[in-house]
C-alpha cells in the first residue's frame, strides 16, 4: 500500500509541479521555467541530456528494486501475520545459496551503474577532465572566462580585445574594480555570464578574498560552489587553488531567449542563498554587443599563473 | 575460551555496593543501567531542542517574509538561519542519535545481553555521560555568555554548518571555537563508552556466550565501538588543527595550506559516523524482527558480516561527499565504484530481514512496527544513496536538498526508528512498566506518515537542482529558478509540524506508561535474550546469584526441540544427543527448506 502510495505520488508530482506553476504568477519579466523531465529545468549543455538519462536509469533500477522489496515486505506482513490457525512460524536459519545469488546480483547491477557513470560524451571523466585545452594551452575557437566568486557576488572577467587576461591583486580592488586588476580598462567584467552557443566553454573558477584597500584588511576568500541546474554542472571555487570546468550550449538554445542563473552551491556565509548571478545564452551578435568586441579574434592561449594574497605580500617584502 | 568470563573480579566487587543513596542511585550511578537510562533522558531532552530548530528553520522555509503570532519570519534570514541549521544537525548527530543508540541502548543492553554484572570500567562509564552536558554547556556557551540576541549578532553560535568547512570557519565567530571544543569533549566521551564497550564485550560474555550466541545488537555496537575507535581521533585531530588556524596563526587550511585537507580529515572521521548512527538501529531492528516474527534471524553470520562489511568499507569512501570539491575526477572515479560495493551489505541486511519475515509469525506490537518502520525507510535511503554515488548524477544532485532528504531517510527514517524501536521493546525493562500499545501506534503511525510527507517531497525538489542550506527561495534577493517550487516547500512545512507534534504525543506516552502502564512481567515478550530471565527492572548487578550459563544462541523461535516457540539462551535441554548442550553450533545452518 505504502508502495503504491509512493510511487503513484511520484508518477503525479511532475503533474502537480507543472500545474502549479502556471498558476502561480510569476515575477514581472521572469519568464517561469517549464520544468522538464523529472521536474529538472532544461538542459542546456551538450552533456546535460546525458546526464539525465543516467538519472533516470538509476531512477528505474531501484525504483523496479524499491517496489519489489517494499512489496514483498508488505506480502508477507500480510501473508505470515500471526492469527487464528497460524501459530507457528518456520523454522530456518537461513539459505547459503539464495544469500550467495541476491548477493552477487547486486554486485553485478552495482558495477553496471558505476561503469556507465564514465563512458560516453556524458560521462563523469568526459565532464570533469576534457577540458578543450592541451598542454596547458587552450584550443583555438574556444570561449574563455575567469569567474570570480566572493562573499557574496560572482564576477565574470572576460580577456578583453587584446586577447589577454590582466594579473589580479587583492591590492588593486576598489568599488571601480570589483577584481583588482592590473589594468581593467583592457578586460571586461560584467555581473552576468554570457556565452555563445555550440562552441566550447572553458572556465577558470577563482575565490576572491575580501580586501578593504582603505583599512588594508584581508579575509580568507572561503568555499563557493559554481552551480548551473541547466548545464547539470557543479564545482567548487577552493580558496588559493584555481579550478576549471568546460561546457557547450546546445545549437538554438540562443534563440530560447530564456534567463538562467549561476547560483553558489556551498555554504559561503550569511549572504549565501543571494549569492546568484544572470547567465544568458547570446547568439554572436548580441554577444559581440555586451562585450564590446568580437571574441573570436580575441581568445587567450593561457590562463595568467594566479598571484595569491600572501604571494602578494611576500612580493611586497 | 570464555571460562576466564567467569571470574568478574571488577563487577562482582562493584556489584556489592547496593546503598548508594540517591546521588550515588540515580544522578552519579556507576550502573550500566542508570547510565543508559541518563544518556537516553538527555537525547529525549536534546531531541525537542533539534526538533524546535528544525521547525523554525521549516517555517521560514515555508513563508520568509510571513509573520506568525508576532514572530517576524524575516529574522530567521542570513547568518540566523545559517545556525539554525548548523546546530540542528550538530544536535541531532552529536547529542541526539549517537547517544541514544551508542550511549543509552550501548550501556543497557551490552551487559545484559552477553551475561556481565556491568560494564568493565563502571567509573570510566559515569564519566564518558558526565562530559556529554558539559559539551552542551559548551556548545551553547554564548547563551550563558550574551543571551540568544545578542550572541547571533556577535557570532557566539557556529553557523558553518555541521560541516564547517574551513575558510568559512576559519574566519568565523567565536562559537566556531566553542563547536569545535564542545565537539572535541563529545569525542572524548564517545571513545571513553568504545573502550568500555570492546572490552566488555571481548572480556566479559557469560560461560557458553561465544562471539557466534551474540545478539546482533550487541554486534552492531561491538563493531560501532570499533569504528568510533578508529574514526574519532581524525576528527579530533582536524578540530584542533582549525582552532590552531584560527586563533595560533598556523596555515593548515588557508594560505599555503589546503582547505580540502580540512574535508579529507573530515570525512574520514564523519562518514564512518555515519554507520555509527545507523548500525546499532540495524542491530536492534533485527532482534525485535526477530522475537515478534518468531523466528530465527535470516542469515545470521551474513548479518554479522555485513555489519562489518560496512564498517570495513566505510572507512575507504568517505571522498563520494566530495566529488564536486576540486578532488581529482580520477579519485572520485574510484570512491564511485567503493561506494557501490558499500550498498552491498546493505542490500544483503535488507534482503535477510525480508527473509526473516518471510514464513513467520508476525505479531504487530508497538516495537515490531517501530522496526519494520526502520527497515522500509531504510531501503529508501538506501537506494537514493546510489543516485548520489554516481559521479555523474551526482553533478546534478549534489549538495541539494535530494541529499538533505537521503540523510533524513537514513538517520531519521531508519536510526530515530530504531530508537523508537529500542525504547518501546525495553520499556518494560527499563521502567518495570508496557509501553502503552494503543499510544505507541498511535504515535507510529502519526510518525511514519509525517515523516514521509516531510522527507519525501525534497527528492522532487532535489532532483530540480534545489540548493540545499539556503535561507529562502523565494522573495527579496533569491534565486528566481526554483520560485515555482514554493507550494512544496509550505507542504513540507505543514508536514513537519504534525511530525513535531506526534513527538511531543511521544513524550507524553512515554511518562503516561512509565507512570501508569500495565505492569511488567519478566519476559513479556517471550524473547530468548538473557535480560528477558531477570526482574522488571532488573537489580544493581543484574545477575544474581550466579551468571547464567548459555546454552544456545539468541534466535531460536519456534524450534523443533521444545514445546514453547521460543527457547532462553540458558535454558538448558536434557535430552541428548540434539544441539543445545556446550557445542559451539547448536543451530543448523545453510539449506532451508522451501
Amino acid at each position: 500500500m505504502l508502495a503504491m502510495a509512493l510511487v503513484a505520488m511520484l508518477l503525479a508530482a511532475p503533474a502537480w509541479a507543472q500545474e502549479k506553476s502556471a498558476d502561480a504568477p510569476t515575477a514581472a519579466g521572469q519568464e517561469a521555467e517549464q520544468p522538464g523531465l523529472f521536474w529538472m529545468p532544461d538542459a542546456i549543455s551538450t552533456y546535460g541530456e546525458g546526464v539525465d538519462d543516467l538519472f533516470v536509469l538509476i531512477f528505474w533500477i531501484t525504483g523496479i528494486a524499491f517496489v519489489v522489496v517494499e512489496g514483498l515486505m508488505l506480502w508477507f506482513l500480510f501473508r505470515y501475520r500471526n492469527r487464528e490457525g497460524r501459530e507457528k512460524a518456520h523454522y530456518t536459519h537461513g539459505n547459503n545459496k539464495l544469500e550467495v545469488t541476491w548477493t552477487l546480483a547486486t554486485v553485478v547491477i552495482l558495477v553496471f551503474i558505476g561503469v556507465v557513470q564514465l563512458v560516453g560524451d556524458s560521462g563523469w571523466l568526459t565532464i570533469k577532465t576534457g577540458y578543450p585545452e592541451k598542454d596547458g594551452v587552450v584550443q583555438p575557437g574556444t570561449f574563455v572566462v575567469r569567474v570570480y566568486g566572493e562573499q557574496f557576488a560572482w564576477h565574470f572577467n572576460y580577456p578583453g580585445k587584446d586577447g589577454k587576461f590582466e594579473d589580479q591583486r587583492h591590492s588593486f580592488k576598489s568599488p571601480t574594480n570589483p577584481i583588482g586588476l592590473d589594468d581593467p580598462a583592457k578586460d571586461k567584467v560584467l555581473p552576468k555570464l554570457v556565452v555563445p552557443e555550440n562552441v566550447n566553454i572553458l572556465i577558470e573558477l577563482n575565490a576572491l578574498g575580501k580586501y578593504d584597500a582603505n583599512t588594508e584588511t584581508y579575509t580568507h576568500p572561503v568555499l563557493h560552489s559554481f552551480f548551473s541546474p541547466n548545464l547539470r554542472l557543479k564545482q567548487d571555487l577552493v580558496p588559493y587553488h584555481p579550478g576549471k570546468i568546460w561546457f557547450k550550449i546546445k545549437q538554438g538554445t540562443a534563440k530560447e531567449g530564456k534567463k538562467y542563473e549561476i547560483v553558489c552551491a556551498e555554504l559561503c556565509g550569511e549572504g549565501h542563498s543571494n549569492m546568484h548571478a544572470p547567465f544568458l545564452v547570446l547568439s554572436e551578435e548580441d554577444l559581440a554587443k555586451e562585450l564590446g568586441y568580437d571574441w573570436k579574434t580575441a581568445v587567450p592561449a593561457k590562463f595568467p599563473e594566479p598571484v595569491h594574497y600572501h604571494q602578494e605580500q611576500k612580493e611586497a617584502e | 575460551m570464555t571460562t576466564e568470563t567467569k571470574e568478574n573480579v571488577v563487577t562482582e566487587d562493584h556489584a556489592e555496593h547496593h546503598e548508594m543513596g540517591f546521588w550515588g542511585k540515580y544522578v552519579f550511578s556507576r550502573d550500566h543501567k542508570a547510565i543508559g537510562m541518563q544518556f537516553m533522558m538527555t537525547a529525549l531532552f536534546m531531541l525537542f531542542i533539534g526538533g524546535g530548530l528544525a521547525l523554525t528553520l521549516r517555517m521560514r522555509l515555508a513563508w520568509p517574509e510571513a509573520e506568525f503570532m508576532g514572530v517576524d519570519m524575516k529574522q530567521f534570514g542570513g547568518e540566523t538561519y545559517n545556525v539554525l541549521f548548523s546546530m540542528h544537525a550538530t544536535v541531532m548527530i552529536f547529542f541526539v542519535i549517537i547517544p541514544f543508540l551508542v550511549g543509552a541502548f550501548g550501556n543497557f543492553v551490552i551487559p545484559l545481553h552477553i551475561g556481565a554484572r556491568d560494564m568493565a570500567f563502571p567509573f570510566l562509564n559515569g564519566l564518558s555521560y558526565w562530559i556529554m552536558p558539559l559539551a552542551g554547556f559548551v556548545m551553547f556557551g554564548g547563551i550563558l555568555l550574551e543571551g540568544v540576541e545578542a550572541g547571533l549578532k556577535s557570532g557566539a553560535f557556529a553557523s558553518g554548518g555541521w560541516t564547517s568547512y574551513p575558510s568559512l570557519s576559519v574566519i568565523a565567530g567565536y562559537g566556531q571555537t566553542l563547536w569545535c571544543i564542545s565537539l572535541i569533549i563529545v569525542g572524548t566521551s564517545s571513545i571513553m563508552g568504545a573502550v568500555n564497550y570492546v572490552t566488555t564485550i571481548v572480556k566479559m560474555r557469560a560461560p557458553g556466550m561465544t562471539f557466534g550466541r551474540m545478539s546482533l545488537t550487541v554486534w552492531s555496537i561491538f563493531i560501532t565501538a570499533i569504528l568510533i575507535l578508529f574514526g574519532t581521533p581524525v576528527l579530533t585531530s582536524a578540530l584542533i588543527m582549525l582552532i590552531l588556524d584560527r586563533h595560533f596563526g598556523t596555515t593548515f587550511f588557508t594560505n599555503d595550506g589546503q582547505p580540502l585537507l580540512y574535508q579529507h580529515l573530515f570525512w574520514f572521521y564523519s562518514h564512518p559516523a555515519v554507520y555509527i548512527m545507523i548500525l546499532p538501529g540495524m542491530g536492534i531492528a533485527s532482534d525485535i524482527i526477530s522475537v515478534f516474527a518468531r523466528k530465527p534471524i535470516f542469515g545470521y553470520k551474513a548479518m554479522a558480516a555485513a555489519m562489518a562489511g560496512i564498517a570495513g568499507l566505510g572507512f575507504i569512501v568517505w571522498g563520494h561527499h566530495m566529488f564536486q570539491s576540486g578532488m581529482n575526477p580520477y579519485l572520485g572515479t574510484y570512491f564511485m565504484i567503493a561506494t557501490m560495493m558499500i550498498a552491498l551489505p546493505s542490500a544483503v541486511k535488507s534482503f535477510n530481514w525480508l527473509g526473516t519475515l518471510w514464513r513467520g509469525n508476525i505479531h504487530f506490537t508497538t516495537p515490531m512496527l517501530n522496526a519494520l518502520g526502520f527497515v522500509s525507510m531504510f531501503i529508501i535511503g538506501g537506494l537514493s544513496g546510489i543516485f548520489m554515488a554516481a559521479t555523474t548524477v551526482d553533478l546534478m544532485i549534489h549538495d541539494t536538498y535530494f541529499i538533505v532528504a537521503h540523510i533524513h531517510y537514513v538517520l531519521f527514517g531508519g536510526s530515530l526508528f530504531g530508537v523508537f524501536a529500542g525504547i518501546t521493546y525495553w520499556f518494560p525493562k527499563m521502567f518495570g512498566r508496557m509501553f502503552s500499545e494503543t499510544l505507541g501506534k498511535i504515535h507510529f503511525v502519526l510518525t511514519f506518515v509525517g515523516f514521509n510527507c516531510v522527507f519525501f517531497p525534497m527528492h522532487i525538489v532535489g532532483a530540480a537542482g534545489l540548493p540545499r542550506r539556503y535561507a529562502a527561495y523565494i522573495g527579496e534577493g533569491a534565486s528566481k529558478t526554483w520560485e515555482h517550487m514554493q507550494p512544496y516547500q509550505q507542504f513540507m512545512t505543514v508536514s513537519a509540524i504534525v511530525l513535531g507534534l506526534a513527538q511531543v504525543f511521544f513524550l507524553i506516552a512515554l511518562i503516561y506508561s512509565a507512570i501508569w502502564g500495565k505492569k511488567a512481567e519478566k519476559n513479556p515478550w517471550k524473547a530468548n535474550t538473557l535480560e528477558w530471565t531477570l526482574d522488571s527492572p532488573p537489580p544493581h548487578g543484574n545477575f544474581h546469584p550466579d551468571l547464567p550459563t548459555v546454552y544456545h544462541g539468541p534466535y531460536e523461535y519456534n524450534s523443533a526441540l521444545v514445546e514453547e516457540d521460543y527457547l532462553p539462551q540458558d535454558r538448558k535441554l536434557e535430552a541428548a544427543g540434539v544441539g543445545g548442550d556446550d557445542g559451539q553450533e547448536d543451530a543448523p545452518s545453510g539449506e532451508g527448506t522451501a
